[in-house]
């Protein structure tokens, strides 16, 4: 489903110059996969996601979902891609000035989805994420690990084909990796697949995918998930 | 406001012309014809060098007899002494109806060509006025549409920063629903939306008021209007030119959405 081929991605520096995000990253994520990767903030986890969603185009080689090299897209087909896609961003926006259940809605409804179906859809996967008391707060109200939770959801509602998430949990609290792995293998049981990138190394195991490990732009040798 | 001033510099400019096309109607060039030779038969020769020349309409011809009757009708009970004169001492003439299209410099050179004809002594012709006239409804329509299109601009400008405000304020939403898959072209639609209705509702708001201020308007409005700008209620501007006074209001709107809707 998302194929990685030689793919390194460059920026430039403030001062001149150029730092190396990624660096000759290979992978393979195949249909109903949950690929964990794992590394410390800088590694490169954000922008090897983003070249997954579109946000980023590869400096040297090519991300390929189904078949198709992401950065080869026209606006409309990226955007087409996108609706198959569920994506939690790191820094995730929330919409602060509407509800917890409007920030569900209002994208499904943007999307095409009728009224009472976006209702239906986002208070069942409020509920899911444990947010269904939360439903008519702002989000400024809401914990971090609660926020994290409520991007999920968002991107969960969709019913993605593929679910692409940035740091979904903030810490490695033993209920929030449940919440969140309950989340995402539901996701992946439904008949998903799922990329997560994380800082907190415990949520490989908790989601039993497989581990990838990203030190410095570079993809370490797979290991084992759990 | 610009529909508002393009409106009323039209309707005013159809005013003056039409008050200036009642004046031309009774415009003539008298050109005065000496006796030849004792001779009192109409001029054939003068008569059909005047026809043909370039921006006449029309020629008549009042003989002396004819001339001097007109006179008296026009004395009335004074027309009594002109009977005590030995000879008659109107002379005859051709009065030229000018073409309606003739402006001020060729009625000029109307006016040199007839004195240049043969038995012609000399022409009459009250056209002071006219070349006034061209320059009032000239400054009128470059001045008034010329205020128009800088309101209009304006207008353009303050519609492309409330549309360019609007966008930043809905950034947020706009950068989830991208990333949500949702096209752009629907994601301009509420800023495109929110530019034509900024600027139809200000076209609106234009043309209502030039329509208070049009003949058909409200009674009211005469008085006031008088009372304020000394003129009187503005000739009611045809369909199409509100339609398309409107339609530029609209396509401003569309223009704002474009220049504003960029980040």
């Amino acid at each position: 489903m998302v194929e990685f081929r030689g793919v390194s991605k460059l920026f430039g520096r403030p001062g001149g110059g150029r730092v190396e995000a990624l660096s000759d990253v290979s992978f393979e994520v195949k249909p109903g996969d949950v690929v964990v990767v794992v590394g410390p903030s800088g590694a490169g986890k954000s922008t090897l996601l983003r070249l997954v969603t579109g946000e980023e185009r590869p400096s040297r080689g090519a991300v390929l979902v189904d078949g198709v090299a992401v950065a080869d897209l026209s606006a409309r087909r990226l955007a087409r891609l996108r609706r198959t896609l569920g994506i939690v961003s790191q820094p995730g926006r929330l919409l602060d000035e509407c509800t917890v259940t409007e920030n569900l809605t209002r994208v499904l409804r943007a999307l095409g989805t009728g009224r009472r179906e976006a209702r239906e859809r986002a208070a069942t996967a409020l509920g899911d994420a444990g947010l269904a008391a939360m439903r008519d707060a702002r989000p400024a109200e809401l914990a971090e690990g609660e926020r994290r939770r409520l991007l999920l959801a968002r991107a969960l509602a969709t019913r993605p084909r593929l679910l692409v998430a940035d740091e979904p949990v903030a810490r490695a609290d033993p209920a929030e990796l449940a919440a969140v792995a309950g989340l995402v293998r539901a996701a992946v049981r439904a008949g998903g697949t799922a990329l997560v990138a994380t800082a907190v190394p415990e949520l490989a195991p908790t989601l039993q995918g497989r581990r990838l490990e990203l030190a410095g732009g570079r993809l370490c040798p797979e290991a084992p998930a759990g | 406001m610009a529909a508002l001033v393009g409106g009323a510099t039209l309707a005013g400019e159809r005013a003056l012309s039409a008050a200036v096309a009642g004046w031309r109607a009774d415009l003539r060039l008298v050109a005065v014809l000496r006796e030849a030779g004792g001779r009192r038969d109409p001029p054939e020769a003068t008569l059909a060098a005047a026809r043909a020349l370039r921006g006449v309409a029309g020629v008549r011809y009042v003989s002396a007899e004819l001339a001097l009757a007109e006179l008296r009708g026009v004395l009335g009970p004074r027309a009594e002494a002109i009977g005590r004169l030995p000879s008659n001492p109107v002379p005859a003439r051709l009065e030229i109806t000018p073409a309606a299209d003739l402006d001020a410099a060729g009625l000029a050179a109307l006016q040199q060509a007839l004195a240049r004809l043969p038995r012609v002594d000399e022409v009459q012709a009250a056209i002071g006025w006219v070349e006034p006239a061209e320059r009032v409804a000239r400054g009128l329509r470059q001045g008034g549409l010329a205020l128009a299109a800088l309101l209009a601009v304006i207008g353009l400008a303050a519609a492309i920063g409330a549309v360019a405000r609007a966008r930043r304020a809905g950034e947020d939403e706009t950068a989830i629903l991208r990333l949500a898959g949702v096209g752009e072209t629907r994601l301009a639609v509420p800023l495109v939306l929110g530019a034509v209705g900024l600027t139809t509702l200000g076209t609106l708001l234009g043309l209502g008021a030039l329509l208070l201020a049009s003949q058909g308007g409200p009674a009211a409005a005469g008085p006031w209007l008088r009372a304020v700008f000394g003129l009187g209620p503005l000739p009611l501007l045809p369909l199409r030119t509100l339609a398309m006074l409107l339609a530029g209001g609209v396509g401003l709107g569309f223009l704002a959405a474009l220049g504003g809707g960029r980040p």
